[in-house]
């Protein structure tokens, strides 16, 4: 059976430009597998009607939601949401679920679980993330060594999906990336990385959660 | 001003402190993911009291407490005895 992905990326400002780049590296991951499909919604297309239509015609194994998030909704490129509780998030069941977007993992991500979504990889809070000034291009947030901080650590896990590992070990190698960069910023000889970064990884770190079947796989 | 009040002043006064060590101009952070602040504005959030600012200085620390407690220390430890 072939293995199919279908990924959001409203790419509509700063925050979601930054998640476009890694997004980007997942994406060329998933052609480099055997018998693996991805397909996106990017920019406008990142709605709800949009994403409805693409799971029901593909019906994806993995579904990778990157953009901002609230306790019970993840929005698309718009503002309105992509999936909320108790309203369509029937539509991810039976499927695992990875999303980089603020807080979804309090209240989405379980009601995912209960509906029977098979894991869930996301943020209990909000997803924070520090960067360098005015990198406007992609290639710029691509070098960008300080966001690569909270982005790599935060994309392992769907690299790690994406290359067929179980969801508890994509999980924990995510979670083993936060405490090498936490033990590198907080060792580093520079009061930037000790006082500013080291504080907001140590946050995304412990607010990261896996929900669901751990030995799931894609 | 009760107990809880004045902790939290000297909390903001201790991260604004960090923050003032920073370079100016160096990074923004993204606060609900819409927005970017520069190190003076998040400073200015702090002082003004707003969502944000709370949020920084709780951020801050969280990270201090896991520090002094020993909580992170033991998690660096596991993955280090893991490599």
């Amino acid at each position: 059976m072939s293995r199919i992905i279908v990924a959001t990326n409203p790419s509509c400002d700063m925050a979601t430009e930054y998640l476009d780049v890694w997004h980007t590296k997942a994406v060329n991951l998933a052609k480099e597998q055997a018998d693996t499909y991805i397909f996106e919604l990017n920019k406008e297309k990142t709605n709800k009607q949009e994403l409805t239509e693409l799971i029901i015609q593909k019906n994806p194994q993995l579904v990778i939601l990157n953009g901002h998030g609230s306790y019970n909704s993840i929005v698309g490129f718009d503002g309105s949401f992509l999936v909320k509780s108790e309203e369509n998030e029937d539509i991810l069941a039976k499927r695992i679920v990875h999303s980089v977007a603020c807080s979804a993992g309090k209240e989405l991500g379980p009601c995912c679980i209960r509906i029977g979504s098979l894991a869930y990889i996301g943020y209990k809070e909000n997803f924070r993330m520090l960067h360098k000034l005015n990198q406007n291009t992609k290639e710029e947030k691509n070098n960008d060594e300080i966001a690569e901080l909270f982005l790599g650590a935060a994309f392992e896990a769907v690299f790690s999906l994406i290359k067929g590992l179980s969801v508890k070990d994509a999980f924990d190698n995510s979670q083993k990336m936060y405490l090498k960069n936490l033990q590198y910023t907080i060792a580093a000889n520079n009061p930037f990385l000790n006082s500013a970064v080291a504080p907001h990884l140590y946050h995304d770190f412990i607010h990261q959660v896996c929900l669901g079947d751990g030995n799931a796989c894609f | 001003m009760g107990e809880k009040e004045i902790i939290f002043e000297k909390e903001k006064e201790l991260v604004i402190l960090r923050l003032e060590s920073l370079y100016p101009d160096y990074c923004y952070t993204s606060g609900d993911g819409s927005t970017s602040f520069s190190r003076d504005e998040m400073i200015k959030e702090i002082r003004q009291g707003s969502a944000v600012g709370i949020e920084i200085v709780k951020i801050d620390m969280d990270f201090l407490r896991a520090l002094k407690d020993g909580t992170l220390l033991k998690r660096l430890n596991e993955v280090t005895a893991t490599v």
